[in-house]
């Protein structure tokens, strides 16, 4: 790991941390925003961190980002940091200056869910070759609250933007596919963090006289979610690996890899959070215990920026163009 | 209410115990290689050499195997004076991967080119080096793989066949099962004890290599297996002398030899890619004419299988630098086998929802399903796979 890649690691642990306190959670599924702690991110140059200097940016690299989407998911953390950070990347490239403050997800498939529609300041949509954004408040939100107790914005369609705040994407990855790379991140440090959660409770309980860990049932299911989550993991950080060599000019658009990364990561939440209850017991359907803080936003993350069915149809779509003998070379490349 | 909370997110402050898969990239020279396999291998089927019969890596053909041979394409990581071509690990993942996605029979040159050369390199002596090394290179030289008994099968250190000291080698008595191929390798290498058990029950084993076709008192007897094919044997040894060069390494490090190699065997594309044709074969029949449903099922298999192969490069890139990686090699297999497993399940329901009659396709989906029992079971069977990442995590 890169010095720098260290040092941020270390600046968002710390601001993670003191985001995923008891209290912000509480004020959170209370509809209460957690500013202090936005701006505390903000201010320690996070959620700036994929622009150039000259932008006010960091232009940290893309991994080293993808590092940061990590932790956020490892944390669960409640702020609508990484859908912001890959917005103002994405406006920027267009050449479009995004308004301060949060800002709404890249949001290109239709119906979707937008974290905070009361406090961002817009949201970001993408389409066929195009990228902008829309104040929050022109637009009309169907108001609820997602899995993981977080107020959210319905969109049934992508509001059309004004003309003077769109802009083209470049070649390279598109903001749909950095942000499934992203999500993809975040949904693989949420499983590392639940499997931790996992183990340290299958170790410390004692049932029948012995930790749940010594029965090989038990040992079978974490080895499964294991498994996951390290797929989860690896394939993520390839994507990753991809992009950022595709943002750097040096060949490829990822779009297939990322494609898979997501519908992969998408498709694996069932698993990991159906082990993870079954082997926590009836401690783990309770709020008294973190798991669900973890749990709950995967089941959200798993939704968010398209499913695994939306994915799985891009990847399914792309085989079968690549016909029975093009396959193998579309995996062999990607 | 705070108290356990705070109490287990305290436990959690140590480092979690992950399995460590770092991205790996195949090498630059592997896009060149690549395409010198995919043009040695069409243009020996199209003299006729061999055909896609969907048996993958479990098919024998040793005029393609010479082919290869001839290419450098077996033993390849090897040093070039035992025929090698010094090429990476990655290099040779390359290759192999190549070989499966098109449905080469390779099962001639396989077990040796995977686990009993690269074990004869590091153990053997510099004459068995010599002797069995360049052949193997050449796709000359097929050996079998010795391991499973009748009564040892996950449990392979209760193994009971045993070569006992006598002028000037070793007398073999016991019997091997599911040795494939073993009626027709040359050369099969066996674990087998070489002391009586004691309470360590890793000690006393050795390997020796078995010529199979001029040894006294060796009896073959074919399995069939549930396909109705025969590549299953159940091997005899009654006084069966081995000289005293058999030997691979020192007596009693045979557990040592056989669990280092496991990784070899266990994280490579085999393990996902074995009825990859079919998948090919699904693609090709439902043409543009997909709906979406049916892309979704094709995404979902496609999407698993490159994740699949980014965890299992990484381990090759683990083996390449030296590492041990036998806990991730096993997670990669489990999760491998499952998905092959699950493949023609999948491409069941969509022939099903699809009104897919393709003669072709159904005939292939049907020697699959045949064949699908046999992934979670050789070469470590599932439950002992997730054993051994149940240990890597610490929990056993």
């Amino acid at each position: 790991m890169s010095e720098l890649r260290q040092l941020l690691l270390d600046t968002a642990s710390r601001l993670f941390e003191g985001a995923s306190a008891d209290a912000v959670f509480d004020d959170v599924e209370a509809g209460r925003f957690p500013a202090d702690h936005w701006r505390a991110v903000d201010e320690n140059g996070l959620v700036d961190m994929l622009l150039p200097e000259e932008a006010g940016g960091a232009r940290v690299e893309f991994g080293d980002a993808m590092a940061v989407a990590r932790a956020a998911g490892r944390f669960a953390l409640p702020l609508p940091l990484i859908e912001t950070v890959i917005g103002r990347r994405v406006l920027f490239d267009a050449g479009l200056e995004a308004p301060p403050g949060p800002l709404g997800g890249v949001a290109d498939i239709g119906a979707s869910e937008v974290l905070w529609p009361g406090e961002i300041s817009a949201l970001v949509g993408a389409d066929e070759g195009r990228v902008g954004w829309i104040a929050a408040g022109e637009i009309d939100f169907e108001p609820g609250t997602n899995s993981a107790g977080e107020p959210v914005g319905r969109l049934k369609a992508l509001p059309p933007m004004p003309p003077g705040q769109i802009g083209s994407v470049g070649p390279g990855p598109s903001p749909s596919i950095l942000m499934a790379a992203a999500r993809s991140a975040m949904i693989a440090g949420a499983m590392e963090r639940i499997l931790d959660l996992t183990i340290d409770h299958v170790q410390g309980r004692v049932q029948f006289g012995r930790p749940l860990a010594r029965f090989q049932a038990v040992q079978q299911l974490v080895a499964v979610m294991a498994s996951h989550a390290a797929v989860v993991g690896v394939a993520a950080d390839t994507a990753t690996a991809a992009i950022e060599t595709a943002l750097e000019g040096a060949g490829g658009d990822a779009t297939f890899m990322a494609s898979c990364v997501k519908a992969r990561a998408s498709e694996a939440c069932y698993e990991v959070t159906r082990i993870a209850h079954q082997l926590h017991g009836a401690i783990g359907y309770t709020r008294e215990h973190d798991l669900h803080r973890f749990t709950r936003r995967l089941w959200t993350w798993r939704d968010a920026d398209g499913d695994e069915g939306y994915w799985q149809q891009r990847v399914g779509a792309m085989a079968v163009e690549a016909g029975g003998d093009g396959l193998w070379p579309l995996l062999a490349s990607g | 209410m705070r108290v356990s909370l705070l109490l287990s997110r305290f436990a959690v402050k140590a480092p979690g115990i992950h399995l460590r898969f770092s991205p790996a990239v195949l090498p630059e020279t592997g896009a060149n290689l690549r395409f010198e396999v995919r043009a040695l291998l069409e243009e020996t089927r199209a003299a006729g050499m061999w055909l896609a019969e969907g048996l993958s890596w479990w098919g024998r053909n040793p005029e393609l195997s010479r082919a290869l041979g001839d290419a450098g394409f077996i033993g390849m990581t090897w040093p070039k004076q035992y025929g090698g071509a010094e090429r990476s690990q990655l290099e040779r993942y390359v290759v192999t991967e190549e070989l499966l996605a098109a449905g080469a029979p390779t099962a001639f040159h396989w077990f040796a080119d995977r686990q009993i050369g690269p074990s004869i390199l590091r153990y053997g002596t510099e004459e068995q080096k010599q002797r069995f090394l360049p052949p193997i290179a050449r796709g000359e030289l097929s050996f079998a793989v010795g391991m499973s008994e009748p009564d040892s099968g996950s449990d392979l250190a209760s193994i009971r066949t045993r070569a006992e000291r006598t002028d000037g080698g070793w007398r073999l008595n016991g019997s091997k099962i599911w040795t494939s191929y073993a009626h027709q390798a040359e050369y099969c290498v066996a674990l087998v004890r070489t002391a009586p058990r004691s309470d360590d029950r890793h000690a006393g084993m050795s390997q020796v290599i078995i010529d199979l076709r001029n040894s006294h008192g060796i009896t073959v007897r074919p399995i069939i297996d549930l396909p109705g094919r025969h590549d299953f044997n159940e091997v005899f040894f009654e006084d069966t002398f081995l000289p005293d060069d058999c030997l691979l390494g020192s007596p009693g490090d045979g557990w040592a030899q056989v669990t280092s190699e496991l990784a070899y065997e266990r994280s490579g594309p085999e393990r996902f890619l074995t009825n990859f044709h079919l998948l090919c074969a699904l693609i090709d029949v439902l043409g543009g004419s997909a709906s979406a449903a049916a892309d979704r099922e094709v995404g979902r298999l496609v999407s698993r299988l490159w994740a699949l192969r980014t965890a299992s490069v990484s381990v090759a890139a683990m083996l390449e630098a030296g590492g041990t990686p036998n806990v991730e090699s096993a997670l990669v297999k489990d999760l491998g086998t499952n998905f092959q497993q699950e493949l023609p399940e999948v491409v069941r329901r969509v022939a099903a929802d699809e009104e897919i009659c393709d003669r072709t396709l159904l005939d292939v989906l049907g020697q699959v399903v045949l064949a699908s029992p046999s992934y979670t079971i050789q070469g470590g069977a599932t439950e002992i796979l997730r054993g051994i990442v149940a240990r890597g995590l610490r929990l056993r």
